[in-house]
């Protein structure tokens, strides 16, 4: 249509005086329309008594802004969003509900689901070094569920899942460190911290309150659990070492800059490891002073019980009155004394390598800090390894010393029925109870180590 | 844009408080498009103004009684006016007992010689518009006249927005003919 028609069209109203309406016409129908409708409200008004609500207005107002299809639109959304929120939230309990869950619980499963589903979405989304961290928080979690756990099957489980994840961060560090070197020093870092905060929590668990307790039939299983956890420990502690490897490669090859990392903070960072090393070697000296005494103690009481009368309980209608001339208590007294000498033995030994690390620890430390003076770096972590190899070996000789103090207890309780007297003489962290036969009341028992050399000890009875 | 809002929220008030005052601002803004509307059709100015209070009469008890259903005030009003024309229409045609079409044709044929004042250009062209079919004429008149949205229209006159195009089309080509006879149509 030619623009001249459409201006004459629009025209029209504008100037043809007819086809608008009269302006007194225009006010008086605007006053009659007014008086109209203000009469139907009056007579509206009074056949209401209520006022419309809130949500009512709104109700109405809504589909005056809102087109009718927008409203559709939202009613649906909003039920698809409803549904979906609900099973959102339901999801979000269960998986609330399954954070504390032990291994063995029902709700682990779940725990264990999210976990996965959470490394998944960080190895695919997000980079190496989100990737690690999650498995390291994983990690943490299995060391708090091994903290909190209430059987040894349990504590067995959270340990074996620690370690798992200790290896895959091992993998993981491994792969980085042939790529970009930031992201090998970022992951790096993130491994070094991470296993520490981990060893300082497990390490936690192993110091924790000594009770007295009856020596169970899990009692060998409780050492055998200390076992996988010093295990574990060596694991964390060798990956921490590695990562720390990774960082003195980057830095003395210069692949990275200063800003990233330092020379100063990767010396830091080997002072931290010796630092932590030695502390470990210290608990291990602490433990097996402990575990000394322990067996001295026990040895004590089995020697003197033998020259002792055992207080026997009376025996119950149908059982048979045992033979004191048996053999069976003549070859159960021989396998006391060969486990005895075997624990001496092994406590001896545990108490001859404590003293060897000490001494270690002791002369590492110089050489480590002439090392770092002369900024070999590589030179300082290769005595960090040799170290931790030490403890490592002091670690399991001290838990094969605990295992067999463990063994002869348990034989002891197992070869005698005593009335009972509850002496305190815990095994290293586990909380096991310790019974040991009751002496006649002439004899009484210092608990002082007597085996080793490590401090002056006798055992005295009356 | 404002003037939409604006419009909106006078419904609103009109709507949920029954403000009168408001109601009456909506007719300020109206009585002359619907007047227009309606004297186009009926060509007679009595008529028309009864016509109109009548439409506004009806879109307040409309407002009242059936909020929910009044999606755009402005089609609202269009809608009853064209109603109530087309009643007219039936009214007239029982009376003269003839078609409504023919009814149609009688009334804007007589006033619009004797009624409209207006310049010779202009009724050429209203005379024009009046040999359309009647929904080409609505739709000028809504289009080109009182300046409505297509979208608009498609709800005055209850059918799709492309329909309402295809009709606008074919009516300003055919106006075109009317107009501008001595151009030689496109082959």
């Amino acid at each position: 249509m030619s623009r001249k028609l459409i201006k004459q069209l629009r025209g029209i109203k504008n100037e043809n005086g007819r086809l608008n309406p009269d302006r007194s016409w225009v006010a008086q129908n605007r006053a009659k329309l007014l008086q109209d409708i203000n009469c139907s409200v009056r007579i509206n008004t009074a056949e209401e008594e209520s006022k419309p609500s809130v949500f009512d207005s709104i109700g109405e107002g809504l589909h005056i802004f809102v087109s009718g299809r927008a409203l559709a639109m939202a009613r649906s959304s909003l039920t698809i969003f409803l549904v979906g929120a609900v099973t959102v939230s339901s999801w979000i309990a269960s998986v609330s509900a399954s954070n504390d869950s032990l291994p063995g619980d029902k709700m682990y499963g779940v725990k264990m689901a999210v976990e996965k589903t959470e490394l998944l979405v960080a190895s695919v989304i997000g980079s190496d070094e989100d990737e690690v961290t999650t498995i390291l928080k994983h990690a943490s979690t299995r060391v708090d569920e091994y903290q909190r756990s209430e059987s040894t099957e349990q504590a067995s489980e959270a340990i074996k899942s620690l370690k798992e994840k200790i290896a895959s961060t091992q993998e993981s560090l491994n792969e980085v460190s042939e790529k970009s070197p930031e992201e090998a020093v970022a992951v790096a870092k993130v491994v070094e911290k991470r296993t520490e905060e981990i060893l300082d929590s497990l390490s936690d668990k192993m110091s924790a309150e000594k009770s007295s307790v009856i020596v169970s039939e899990s009692e060998v299983d409780n050492v055998q659990l200390k076992k996988e956890v010093v295990e574990a420990e060596d694991l964390i502690q060798k990956t921490g070492i590695s990562a720390v490897e990774v960082l003195i490669e980057k830095v003395e090859n210069e692949e990275v800059g200063s800003e990233v990392i330092s020379k100063e903070e990767v010396k830091n960072t080997i002072n931290r490891k010796l630092d932590k090393l030695a502390e470990g070697v210290s608990r291990l000296d602490a433990e097996v002073v402990e575990t000394s005494g322990i067996a001295s103690t026990t040895i004590a009481i089995i020697k003197t019980a033998s020259t002792t009368k055992y207080l026997v309980e009376p025996m119950k209608d149908g059982e048979e009155n045992p033979d004191p001339n048996a053999d069976t208590s003549a070859s159960s007294t021989s396998l006391i004394s060969a486990q005895i000498g075997q624990t001496e033995q092994k406590v001896v030994e545990a108490e001859q390598k404590v003293v060897e690390a000490n001494r270690i620890v002791e002369e590492t430390k110089v050489e480590i800090k002439n090392l770092i003076d002369q900024n070999n770096l590589t030179g300082a972590l290769d005595k960090i390894k040799e170290l931790d190899g030490v403890k490592s070996e002091t670690s399991v000789m001290v838990v094969e010393a605990n295992k067999v103090v463990a063994e002869v207890q348990k034989a002891l309780t197992t070869e005698v029925k005593p009335t009972t007297t509850i002496l305190p003489t815990p095994i290293a962290s586990t909380t096991t109870n310790v019974v040991l036969p009751v002496l006649n009341t002439s004899t009484t028992v210092q608990t002082t180590p007597v085996i080793g050399n490590t401090t002056s000890s006798t055992i005295k009875t009356n | 844009m404002n003037i939409r809002i604006e419009e909106k929220l006078l419904v609103y008030k009109v709507v949920a408080k029954k403000d009168t005052e408001a109601f009456a601002q909506l007719y300020d803004f109206y009585v002359g498009p619907i007047y227009r509307f309606v004297f186009f059709k009926l060509s007679n100015r009595e008529d028309a103004e009864d016509i109109t209070s009548e439409v506004f009469l009806k879109v307040w008890d409309y407002l009242i009684e059936k909020p929910k259903e009044v999606t755009s005030f402005k089609q609202l009003l269009y809608r009853i006016a064209r109603n109530r024309v087309v009643d007219v229409y039936r009214a007239r045609a029982k009376k003269n007992e003839c078609s409504i079409e023919t009814a149609e044709k009688i009334a804007i044929g007589n006033d619009l010689r004797k009624d409209i004042e207006i310049k010779e250009e202009q009724q050429d062209l209203l005379k024009a518009i009046k040999k359309l079919k009647h929904e080409y004429q609505e739709v000028i008149h809504l289009r080109y006249i009182e300046g409505l949205p297509t979208k608009d229209i498609a709800g005055i006159l209850e059918m799709s927005a492309t329909n309402v195009r295809v009709i606008l089309f074919r009516a300003t080509k055919k106006l075109k003919e009317f107009t501008e006879p001595d151009l030689k149509p496109k082959t």
